[in-house]
Order: structure tokens, then sequence, then C-alpha cells
């Protein structure tokens, strides 16, 4: 009976000393709590438990290891996409060159690799050499006019063209005018036109009469219609 | 910093700065440590004081108890910050420290009383420890006769 009262009185101190050490260790503990735990085993742990928190020192704790995931990650995808940048840019610059070559110098692409030129279609089919001039000295235009765009496109002059080789294809040489040396306007009317004179395959605004000093008398043939209404005098010459 | 930038007016004090990065860096804790080994994890810890007993007390918690005892206990951070590592109010929070503090004792008082040796109270332990404090209580109570030692 004195046994069991004296075990029930331990428990009860046992759980007031581990009460006041669950609530922090505020204080002092009851006399007789302190007494109890002095001798009991549990209590004695519990107790050396709490104080070996205070020798923790976050303090010494070293720098976190820099794992470098993030830099890793991204240096190895900037790479690939660095490289494909580049060959990215490299291409459109590759494309946008090869577009302004064939714009503006399509010879240099060779023959056939210029695609349809808008100068032929407004010029007729004589070329794509630009407008014609006032050259007066015998030449040679050349033109990359091609079998195909001589039949694709009316030439009104197409008897002034000199018949071009079998087997040539491509490029023709048009045969321009050579016109003869340029002579004061005679006074008399008509102004001849050389037989020698052909006409120009471009037309010229400034196409002035080119009197010959020939002489000879007009050998008019049959022009090829013009839209010009009033033909000059000039035209219409033979080869 | 632009999840702290709203809280710039509370963060300027250094102890809530630390709270507020130790609640932001709570979340990611548990998923980082589950592919350490518990040795590396011990060797770790012991280089920070941390015993055999406080390990297994620690080991006895959840990562929300143990965040919230560690920084309750150990390091001492005020309520307001201990709220602000647990992203709770003050009465989840201070059941959680309670709760924590439970577990503790008892792991870490169960792992003391089962390899007393190899748990002696550390060296450098002040001398006005928590058992000291016990014992000069227990000494008075008897007059001054008993000693444990």
């Amino acid at each position: 009976m004195t046994r069991g009262r004296t075990s029930h009185a331990e428990r009860d101190l046992h759980a007031v000393f581990t009460l006041w050490l669950q609530s922090g260790a505020g204080g002092d503990p009851p006399r007789d709590a302190a007494v109890h735990a002095a001798h009991c085993v549990r209590c004695r742990g519990a107790t050396m438990a709490l104080d070996h928190l205070s020798v923790i020192d976050v303090g010494r704790a070293s720098m976190p290891p820099s794992r470098g995931i993030v830099s890793e990650r991204t240096g190895g995808l900037a790479r690939p996409r660095l490289v494909a940048a580049a060959a990215s840019g490299f291409v459109v610059v590759a494309a946008a060159a090869w577009i302004g070559i064939g714009a503006f110098a399509p010879g240099l692409l060779g023959p056939g690799a210029e695609g349809p030129s808008t100068d032929q279609d407004v010029l007729g089919g004589f070329g794509a050499g630009g407008p014609a001039t006032t050259d007066t000295s015998p030449a040679l235009s050349f033109g990359a006019v091609t079998s195909e765009s001589n039949d694709a496109t009316p030439d009104p002059n197409s008897a002034t063209v000199k018949p071009t080789p079998a087997g040539t294809a491509t490029p023709v040489f048009v045969a321009t005018p050579a016109p003869t040396a340029i002579q004061p306007l005679p006074t008399n009317p008509p102004p001849s036109v050389g037989q020698s004179v052909a006409p120009t395959a471009f037309p010229s605004r400034t196409a002035s009469p080119t009197p010959l000093s020939s002489g000879a008398p007009p050998t008019p043939e049959p022009t090829p219609p013009s839209d010009d209404p009033t033909p000059s005098p000039s035209e219409g010459g033979t080869p | 910093m632009a999840r702290a930038t709203p809280h710039l007016a509370d963060l300027r004090h250094p102890e809530r700065a630390a709270a507020w990065l130790r609640g932001t860096a709570l979340p990611s804790l548990s998923s980082d440590r589950k592919g350490e080994p518990e040795a590396a994890r011990r060797e770790t810890l012991r280089s920070l004081g941390v015993t055999d007993a406080t390990f297994a007390g620690l080991a006895g918690m959840d990562v929300r108890e143990r965040a919230a005892f560690v920084a309750a206990a150990v390091e001492r951070f005020e309520a307001l910050d201990v709220e602000t590592i647990l992203r709770s109010d003050a009465v989840t929070a201070r059941r959680l420290v309670d709760r924590a503090r439970r577990h503790y004792v008892a792991y870490a008082g169960a792992a003391i009383v089962r390899e007393p040796s190899a748990d002696d109270p550390p060296h450098d332990a002040p001398p006005g420890g928590l058992t000291r404090h016990v014992e000069a209580l227990a000494e008075a109570a008897l007059g001054g006769t008993w000693n444990t030692r």
C-alpha cells in the first residue's frame, strides 16, 4: 500500500517534471519534482537532451556548396543555342545577299539564274541591258534575250534582227544600228535614212533624224506598227 | 527579390529578413534531403555540435516541427519570427513548437538513456546548464546532503 502510493507519487513527479521540460523549462521546477529528477534516469536524460542544444553553434556552418546546376544547364544549352542563332543569321544574310544580287546584277548569277525580268516585259523583250541610249558608236548590245523571249514577246522589229545562228540559244547579240557621222541638217527634206541604218532595237526618244551624207533617196520599207502615231523619219530604214 | 519587394518595410530588420528567407526555403527542404544518406547528414551536423542524442531528437520530428524547434529552441528566434518561418499564425506556431519540444525530449532523452556513455553531457556545455540547475535545486531541497556524483 505504501509502495503503491509512492509509485503513484513518483509518476506524478515524473509527469510534473516532464511537463516542465516540455513547456520550455522556464523558471524553476517544483522542489519535489527537482529532487525526483535528480535521481530519475529518464528525467535526467531528458534534461541532458535539452542541455545538448546549448552546444549547437549554427554559425559554424560552412557556406553551402555551389551546385552550379543552373549555370551548367544554361551553359550546356547556351552553346548550341548560340551556334543555331549564328547559323540562322548566316542563312538569312546569305539569302538576302543572293536575292539582292539577283535583283540588281542578274548577270552575276549566270545564264538562266535570273528570273523573269520586268524590264523585258516593259521593253518588249529587248533585253535587260537598260534603256536605250543615243550611243552612236557601232556596237552590239548584249542582251540576255533568249529564243524563248523572242518568241514570247512580239518583236516589231523582227525584220531588223539578224537571225541567230543555229544552235546558239543564248545569248543573242542584237545588232544595233550603226549610224554614220552626223552631218548638218540638210535643208532639203526629206531627210534620208541611209540604207545601212537599221532601226534601233531600242526605241529612243532622242533618236533624231540622222541624215546621211549619202543623200540616197529614201527607200521606204514597211515599218512595223508603232505606238507612236508620228513616225520619225529615221525609222523605217533597212539594215 | 521580386517576392521580397512587397515586404521591404518588414525585412529591414535582419532577423525578420532571415526568418522570411528561411520560410521561403522551408517548402523545398523535404525534397532536397531525400537522397542524402543519414551518415552524411549526421557528420555534417556533428561539425555544428549536434550530438547523436540531439540528432535522434531532431530525427523524431517532421520538417515543419524541426524548423520550428530549431528556430525557437536553438536559434532563439522570437515568436514573431517563428510564425514568419512557418508561415502560420501565432497559435499554430506555438502548438507546433510545443509538439516539437515534446518529441525532442522524448526521442533525445530516450537516446541518452539507451547509451549514456555515448552521449555524456557535452564537454563544452556551459556550466549553468539545465542539468546542473536541477541538481542544485535538489541539493538545496535536501539540505545540501545529496550529491549525484
